[in-house]
């Protein structure tokens, strides 16, 4: 089967055009280098060619809506598995069973399973929050918020920012939902106005307000400006580790997020999967891209992203053999996951997001009060929501 | 008192300047009253520019929001907020592409905020306007493709994105239907949503005011009611020389459902504005200035014609007060002043001549008064030099006196030392006396007195303020010259950067026994010989005192064995016999040891034997006695040893191990030339004072020898006689 699979492709490779790619692949992962690596190798062994185009991650689920809208698809996306969720929009084709390797874990499957069907092969999972520091700038890193307010000042007088992240987004807000035992969905419910939901607000804002964290903090602090030596620690995710080292080398430290009065922060993790708007069933197009998911999912692929990015495996064998050896970094990558809740991938999660996104604008820009705010979100969702489900 | 010149001269100016003054006047006036008109024409032109400029911007507003309203992405992201950020880039862009706009938002059709862009959302929803608004809306005023504007107030919404703080609270809000659609003018149907975009009057304020010059204030009024204004225009209103333009703004007008009227006052302070329209005026009275200045100039040159005369003539006299009766020579143009000149020039001549003569009368009254000042002054000059010489000729005397003394009191010092020296006892004593002299006679001089040792004397060294450390450095230089010849000497020595004179004592042959050192860095002649003097006189004392110490050992050493002599005993035993009387418990005792068969080693080997058998037996007495103990010869065979500590336990210990001695000894004779082995033998007597009195120890000790001699030479004849009847049996 395999070798009549590869005589196909050969046979198509040779009646393509030069210059057109077979496949065409969106993503907006930030190590883009794992995917152009893994993806040059499945040309070198297929002769299949793909050609990648990456997008900035926050415009990403925007460019897709609106491709899918207006039949501009490419053949292939690889997104965070609660993209999945928006299945329908995005125009995904449900995949079978067999296009799974045989070891894939249970576990990182089921983040692509929506109401029994699978719309995507996971490649990589984790995609969690993480606490990198300096160690030029820090010795020992703080392991709750009091902590870092005391470090605060002495950074300050060094002409140092304590720590900076992607503020105003909300997948970074959701560590701190969870830390006050909130979560923005229950099953398939919108929990967004609760109580949880208000301490977490206050307890965020109090960040900024105390210029723990600068209010105008995007992407950049977390990434660029903690690599130029701005901020003395940064909250990112771990698909950040590999660009941070080749940038800090050993000056760079990696911990667990810090605790909230000894509650820990809940990051989310969730997969990376590779999805297929529109794709023909039993098309040739379809047999190549069947052919690159198991080619990111086999072992070889798999110990080659985690060895060279630390980006953990979904591969069942892999994965194992990661956790048996796991030290220094590779175990605080592996705690942290520990302390993760897995991202729903409902299809109103991403309604969700948006009206958690709103809320928060009225609450930290408008003058909004934290219960108002919650309260507004839970009404926003619940009319989207309504409004989804009616069409 | 008026001078006729300066009352001319003001005439003259007076005639010449005030017409031209005032026919400049009558041409300034004039001039102010055209630069007026010019500037009410200008106000009104710039405010007509102003009023086209807003209506070119709004217009330009108007068509690209009409443009902005069929933007697919406000539409979808009413469809769905999943699309709102893309709306929300559109909005964005288009606020930071239009300059009038400050916010934008996007509404639903219930009029919800969806999206907005630097706006207040709570400020909109808890707003009068939302409430015209969805009046607006519920009467139908709100048609598709027409803006409806809206004027209000509230600074939540108007100090928001482009504009912090101006100066006005008001602003326009401009909204508009958002359809799904395009369909064919008249047929209706349902709205999606809106959009309102927020014009504050600031940005308005701000267009007009890049049309205003400096000094000048705008205020934007809407009946009776300021909706802008700038901070100045109320000071302007109030300045005396205020100047205004007024003019209507209409915004709105064709391009949108409803239109908002304002009246536009332009304040500006007329003496500002004038300045800048004043390059005209500025010619003209640059003009006239330089037209009165010519004219002065005039008056000036005529005034200075007439009055010139008077002015010399004036100061002519001046200078005959003071004793100048030079006339002026150039002749005046008018004929009257010409004779007064002559006849003052007439007066100056015979003043001169009369004062020349009483001049030539003081210059020889002068030059006798010098001559004589000349004699007097040489004849102080030669009294001073006679004064000088006779002084330094004093001085002279006193110095060769003071010389004179000092020599004399050297050479009693000189006398004085050579004859306590004499009478010194050691060389310690003469050290100590010289330098004590030296002292005296040099008591500014660090000094040294170095005596090298000799056989019989110690090595002595004295100083007087020389420092510790030099002292040291000096005397371990002077040590490595003992035994040298003094020819072979250093003078002067260096030390540590210390500069020192050395003036040697020496012997007849020129032998080094000491040296008078001199610490000083520069000595004149006269100290040098005088050093000298000392330093001959001290050596021919120690070189004295060492030939005496040599003759009164000599006088006490037997000369051929090198021990103390008889007379050196007989001193030694009174020493001991007074200690023993002061110290009755001290002992002491006394030896008399006589060699046995001197005589026959004479007669049978010669003297030389009998000398070395003397020798030897002075050594064998030295080796056994202790150190404490003294050996002496008191002639011929016979020795004595005085023992201290000498009991008579310790005396016959003694006499034991000398008895022990006895037949060990040999020296080595010759007998026809044969060598052969001659053993010393000696007879032994002592006494202890602890038995006898010290007058009878002598005695005791030479019977109790004398006794041994005898048994001695009784065994020997024994043993002869058994010898030579053994030979004869």
């Amino acid at each position: 089967m395999q070798s009549f699979l590869r005589a196909c492709l050969a046979i198509s490779l040779l009646s393509a055009p030069a210059t057109a790619a077979d496949i065409e692949l969106w993503h907006a992962h930030q190590a883009r280098a794992f995917i152009e690596q893994v993806v040059e190798k499945f040309t070198e062994e297929t002769g299949v060619t793909v050609k990648i185009t990456p997008f900035a991650p926050a415009k990403v689920k925007g460019e897709l809506l609106l491709g899918a809208a207006s039949g501009l698809t490419p053949d292939v996306i690889l997104v965070p598995s609660d993209f999945l969720g928006l299945h329908q929009e995005l125009k995904l084709t449900q995949v079978d069973a067999d296009w799974n390797d045989s070891s894939l874990l249970d576990s990182a499957k089921q983040t692509t399973i929506i109401s029994e069907r699978q719309y995507g092969i996971p490649v990589i999972q984790g995609n969690h929050l993480m606490l990198y520091y300096n160690k030029a700038f820090v010795d020992s890193p703080a392991t709750s918020w009091k902590e870092l307010a005391k470090q605060q000042e002495e950074l300050n007088q060094k002409g140092l920012k304590a720590i900076g992240w992607n503020y105003g987004e909300m997948y970074w807000f959701a560590p701190f939902l969870g830390a006050f035992d909130g979560w923005p969905m229950a099953g398939d419910k919108v929990t967004l106005n609760s109580p949880a939901m208000i301490k977490a607000l206050n307890f965020y804002k109090q960040l900024s307000d105390r210029d723990i964290v600068p209010k105008w903090c995007d992407y950049d602090c977390a990434q660029k400006q903690f690599i130029a030596g701005e901020f003395a620690y940064s909250i990112n995710g771990d698909w950040a580790y590999s660009d941070f080292r080749k940038e800090l080398g050993d000056n760079l430290g990696l911990s667990v997020l810090p605790t909230i009065d000894g509650q820990p922060l809940q990051p989310m993790s969730s997969s990376f999967a590779l999805a297929f708007p529109r794709m023909q069933k039993d098309s040739e197009t379809a047999d190549m891209l069947k052919s690159l998911s198991l080619f990111f999912q086999k072992e070889q692929s798999q110990l080659h992203i985690y060895h060279e990015f630390k980006l953990l495996p979904v591969n069942g064998k892999v994965f194992e053999q990661v956790r048996k050896n796991a030290i220094g970094d590779e175990k605080v990558i592996l705690d942290q996951l520990a302390l993760t809740k897995a991202m729903p991938s409902e299809p109103a999660m991403a309604i969700t997001w948006e009206a958690l996104a709103k809320g928060y604008k009225r609450f930290m820009d408008h003058g909004y009060t934290a219960e108002r705010a919650a309260k507004y979100m839970q009404s926003l969702a619940d009319r989207e929501l309504k409004k989804y489900q009616g069409k | 008192m008026f001078k006729v010149r300066s009352l001319l001269a003001l005439v003259i100016v007076v005639v010449t300047v005030i017409p031209s003054a005032s026919i400049s006047y009558l041409l300034l006036q004039q001039q102010y009253k055209a630069n007026d008109a010019s500037l009410q024409k200008s106000l009104d032109r710039a405010l007509d520019n102003t009023v086209q400029d807003m209506d070119f911007k709004f217009s330009i507003f108007s068509t690209n929001f009409n443009l902005f309203s069929r933007e697919r992405f406000l539409i979808q992201a009413l469809d769905s907020f999943l699309f709102s950020s893309h709306a929300f880039t559109a909005m964005k862009d288009f606020v930071e592409q239009t300059p009038l706009v400050s916010s934008i938002y996007l509404l639903d059709r219930e009029l919800l905020i969806v999206e907005e862009f630097q706006g207040s959302i709570a400020g909109l929803e808890d707003s009068e306007l939302m409430k015209r608004l969805q009046r607006a809306v519920e009467e139908g005023h709100v048609k598709d493709g027409r803006q409806l504007l809206f004027q209000f107030r509230d600074p939540r919404m108007t100090n928001t994105g482009k504009n912090e703080s101006g100066p006005s609270e008001y602003g326009i809000a401009v909204l508009m239907p958002l359809y799904l659609h395009v369909l064919q003018e008249g047929v209706t149907r349902e709205v999606e949503g809106y959009i309102l975009s927020v014009i504050p009057f600031n940005q308005v304020y701000g267009v007009i005011n890049n049309h205003l010059q400096e000094g000048e204030a705008l205020e934007i009024i809407q009946g009776q009611r300021p909706i802008a204004a700038s901070p100045q225009a109320d000071e302007l209103r109030k300045q005396h020389d205020h100047q205004m333009a007024i003019k209507n703004l209409e915004i709105g007008a064709n391009l949108t459902e409803n239109a908002l009227n304002y009246t536009l006052f332009l304040h500006v302070k007329r003496s500002t504005r004038l300045a800048q329209l004043a390059e005209a005026q500025q010619t003209l009275t640059g003009s006239i200035i330089v037209a009165l200045v010519i004219s002065m100039l005039i008056a000036y040159l005529l005034a200075r014609l007439i009055g010139r005369p008077f002015n010399l003539l004036s100061s002519v006299l001046e200078q005959y007060k003071a004793g100048n009766y030079v006339a002026p020579t150039q002749r005046f143009r008018f004929m009257e002043f010409e004779q007064v000149r002559q006849l003052i020039a007439g007066m100056g001549d015979t003043i001169t001549r009369q004062l020349r003569t009483l001049q030539d009368k003081n210059r020889e009254l002068l030059h006798l008064g010098e001559l004589k000042d000349d004699y007097l002054s040489k004849l102080t000059s030669l009294n001073e030099q006679l004064e000088q010489r006779v002084d330094e000729k004093t001085k002279e005397l006193r110095v060769s006196l003071s010389r004179e003394e000092r020599s004399k009191r050297f050479m009693q010092s000189l006398l004085k030392l050579s004859i306590e020296l004499q009478q010194c006892e050691n060389n310690m004593e003469v050290t100590e006396l010289s330098l004590q002299l030296l002292c005296e006679l040099f008591p500014d001089e660090k000094l040294a007195l170095y005596f090298a040792p000799s056989r019989y004397q110690n090595a002595f060294f004295v100083t007087e303020g020389i420092k510790s450390t030099e002292q040291l450095n000096v005397r371990d230089e002077l040590e490595q010259f003992t035994s040298r010849k003094i020819s072979e000497l250093p003078k002067t020595i260096d030390l540590h950067h210390e500069h020192f004179y050395l003036f040697h004592l020496g012997s007849v042959s020129n032998q080094f026994l000491g040296a008078l050192v001199v610490q000083s860095g520069q000595l004149d002649n006269e100290h040098q010989n005088n050093f000298r003097l000392f330093a001959k006189q001290i050596s021919a004392i120690v070189e004295n005192r060492q030939l005496t110490d040599e003759l009164e050992v000599m006088a006490r050493t037997d000369e051929l064995t090198g021990l103390p002599n008889r007379k050196a005993f007989e001193e030694a035993v009174e020493e001991f016999r007074v200690i023993h009387e002061r110290y009755p418990e001290r002992h002491y005792g006394l030896f008399v040891v006589d060699a046995n068969g001197l005589k026959l080693a004479n007669d049978r080997y010669g003297h030389q034997a009998g000398d070395g058998l003397l020798k030897e037996l002075g050594e064998l007495m030295l080796n056994t006695c202790r150190k404490s103990d003294s050996v002496y010869r008191l002639g011929g065979d016979e020795f004595a040893l005085l023992v201290q500590e000498g009991t008579l336990k310790g005396c016959e210990l003694l006499m034991d191990r000398l008895v022990q001695e006895q037949g060990r000894h040999a020296i080595e004779v010759t007998e026809e030339g044969k060598r052969s082995e001659y053993v010393i033998s000696f007879s032994i007597g002592f006494a202890s004072t602890e038995e006898f009195p010290p007058n009878r120890l002598f005695k005791i000790a030479d019977e109790r020898m004398y006794d041994q001699k005898q048994t001695y030479y009784r065994m020997k004849n024994l043993s002869r006689q058994r010898s030579e009847s053994n030979n004869d049996s």
